[in-house]
């Protein structure tokens, strides 16, 4: 099993953190970093890493994202890239995207990102 | 921050770099070339693909960015609170809400904050910028408190009060950086509501002097050394209660404002006077003796009768005391002003009485001449008709008090009031101290015969000078009407035993004397 990553959050960046025991990946907060890759890229080099260790290997993703600036946005598709990738190689994989219930802005964010995937991705109003 | 973006697009890069690898290679085969090209028409796709999304991700964030700033201003804009920021330079940031602008006016952005109020505010002290400085320099969150609670939390700018709060707050992208939020609140209405509380709440509304609860409040101060001797002068006005029976409540509240207005004049600067309950004021004097008391009250009695009489004269009993030192209390000192002023009020007793007559009788005059003449006329007649009655044993009959029923019984005609209730009469009685006043003013109308009331006085029970004014009032009023005295006798001598009584009847008529009235 992959160890468990965890990076909390700040005021420009979200939190992520991986739960092995439930296999879920929680990406919580905002995103505006200076440096949007170098935050990045840790996640994705974990993420290849994980999706690619077990062919059985299952993994949950959890986005509940206020705000994504442009460089962020482009990380994030890199993300869903990785995770169509793995659903395409037979692994299993879903996302759930949380929004708020009351703000359309945020919901349709989320469905343009879901517009190009075919892996499970769910949009969940909260 | 070019560069920062190249690994976003590491994967494009490199096919870019593959395919510029190929179109380089001149012996490149074709097959390769149009593999090359496939890639890079796909990868190119992908990305205008991406751009686009990320195109309308990226203007839906900026909208809702924008939506969400304008919220926000609009809150602060309309919050009717002023808040702007400085840093360690203590100027002004420029993200401030509108209503800085209309209390510190324009273009304020990049301005030095000591500066600006000291150019705006009457009462901004010198040495605001060391405070400022000295805050932002503040190692310590207790510090910082200690250190804000000298700032200036009221001002006055461009004519307006303001209070100031004052808010250190963290730079959320900045760590180390920490701002001094300044929330500026006009609350000149609110001050103007305040002060107005407390000039209805110390002040008496009647008079315009000060209230009992001011005098009050001062005590502690008046009583510091500094003030002593603390002269005290009690006044109470004179036929306030008369005042107010006869004439009514207007006429006695029209006399304690002319009673305030002659206080006032007879006081110094710093003088307190209070209208210490209805008909009472006390004068509140620092640093006054005995003489300097009892040379105030004797202006106060001056000024009292320079005054116009309306109708009645104006006139306080005054009373004074002086505490001379912090042995003697205030309550002690009060009570020997009152005992002397209640001594010189017994000795002005008479002249109430007189005052008032006097007052009625210029109002009549004054105000009414068809009732001046009947009074004349009734005064005229009643003088013949009591040198004959007086002159009889037992039969008495001050020429006065006859006046005084004259008047008391029309007087409603004369203030234009209600007729004065056996009650109110009952009081003014024992004020004026006159026990024959109740009784006759009750049976003014009374006939000798009683048939006018079945438990009612009759005959002598009927007291004499109603008797006599009941005759000499019917005479006058047949006389008024235009009859003739021939006519008026006739009618008064069918009554006789009847409503008149038969000696008063004689009397008038002359039987007992050679001529009649």
């Amino acid at each position: 099993m992959m160890d468990s990553m965890h990076i909390p959050e700040t005021v420009s960046t979200p939190l992520v953190d991986f739960d092995a025991e439930r296999r879920l990946l929680i990406v919580k907060g905002q995103s505006f970093p200076e440096d949007s890759f170098k935050f990045y890229e840790p996640v994705l080099k974990w993420l290849n890493g994980y999706v690619t260790s077990d062919a059985n290997s299952q993994l949950q993703v959890e986005f509940s994202l206020t705000y994504l600036n442009t460089s962020s946005s482009k990380c994030i598709m890199l993300v869903l890239d990785t995770l169509e990738k793995a659903h395409s190689d037979g692994h299993r994989v879903q996302l759930k995207w949380l929004c708020n219930e009351e703000n359309e802005f945020e919901q349709e964010c989320a469905e343009e990102f879901k517009e190009d995937y075919t892996f499970p991705f769910e949009i969940a109003l909260i | 921050m070019r560069n920062r973006h190249k690994e976003l697009f590491a994967h494009e890069r490199e096919i870019l770099d593959s395919v510029e690898v190929v179109l380089r290679d001149s012996d490149c085969p074709r097959q390769q070339l149009l593999d090359s090209c496939r890639t890079l028409l796909k990868s190119y796709e992908e990305i205008l693909r991406q751009t686009e999304k990320i195109f309308r991700i990226s203007d839906m964030t900026s909208a809702e960015i924008k939506r969400t700033e304008a919220k926000l201003k609009a809150l602060l804009d309309n919050s009717n609170q002023g808040f702007l920021t400085i840093g360690r330079d203590l100027r002004v940031e420029k993200e401030y809400s509108c209503e800085c602008n209309r209390i510190l006016g324009d273009s304020i952005s990049g301005l030095r904050l000591d500066e600006l109020l000291a150019q705006r505010s009457e009462d901004c002290e010198p040495d605001l910028d060391l405070r400022l400085e000295a805050l932002f320099a503040a190692d310590s969150q207790e510090e910082r408190q200690a250190l804000s609670a000298r700032l200036p939390s009221l001002l006055t700018i461009s004519g307006n009060r303001v209070a100031i709060e004052y808010k250190f707050i963290a730079n959320a992208f900045e760590a180390n950086e920490t701002k001094l939020m300044l929330i500026l609140t006009d609350v000149t209405e609110k001050k103007e509501a305040e002060e107005q509380i407390r000039y209805l709440s110390y002040c008496d509304k009647l008079t315009g002097l000060h209230n009992r609860a001011y005098a009050e409040s001062r005590l502690p101060d008046l009583l510091a050394p500094g003030n002593l001797p603390l002269g005290l002068i009690l006044c109470d006005i004179d036929g306030l209660k008369v005042a107010n029976d006869l004439f009514g409540h207007k006429t006695g509240d029209d006399l304690i404002k002319t009673v305030a207005g002659v206080l006032r004049l007879g006081a110094r600067k710093d003088d307190i006077i209070a209208r210490w309950g209805g008909d009472e004021f006390l004068f509140l004097l620092s640093n006054t003796d005995a003489t300097q008391c009892q040379r105030i009250c004797r202006r106060i009695d001056e000024n009292c009768q320079s005054q116009e009489s309306f109708p009645l004269i104006v006139r306080v009993s005054s009373g004074y005391a002086t505490i001379d030192d912090c042995r003697t209390s205030f309550d002690d000192a009060f009570v020997r002003a009152d005992a002397m002023m209640y001594a010189n009020k017994q000795l002005t007793g008479e002249n109430e009485k007189k005052g008032m007559l006097t007052g009625i009788s210029k109002q009549v005059r004054h105000n009414n001449e068809r009732l001046a003449n009947r009074l004349d006329g009734f005064t005229a007649r009643a003088s013949g008709f009591l040198e004959r009655l007086n002159g009889q044993a037992n039969t008495v009959v001050s020429p006065q008090n006859l006046t005084v029923l004259w008047v008391l019984n029309n007087l409603p005609s004369i203030m234009g009031t209600a007729p004065i209730s056996v009650e109110t009469m009952s009081r003014i009685q024992l004020t004026m101290g006159e026990p024959w006043l109740s009784d006759s003013y009750s049976c003014l109308e009374a006939r000798w015969d009683g048939l006018d009331s079945v438990d009612g006085p009759h005959g002598e029970e009927i007291p004499l000078i109603s008797r006599v004014f009941s005759i000499l009032n019917g005479f006058c009023s047949i006389m008024e009407s235009g009859r003739s005295p021939a006519e008026a006798m006739e009618s008064i001598r069918m009554e006789s035993g009847k409503r008149y009584d038969p000696q008063l009847v004689e009397v008038l008529l002359g039987q007992n004397t050679p001529s009649p009235v």
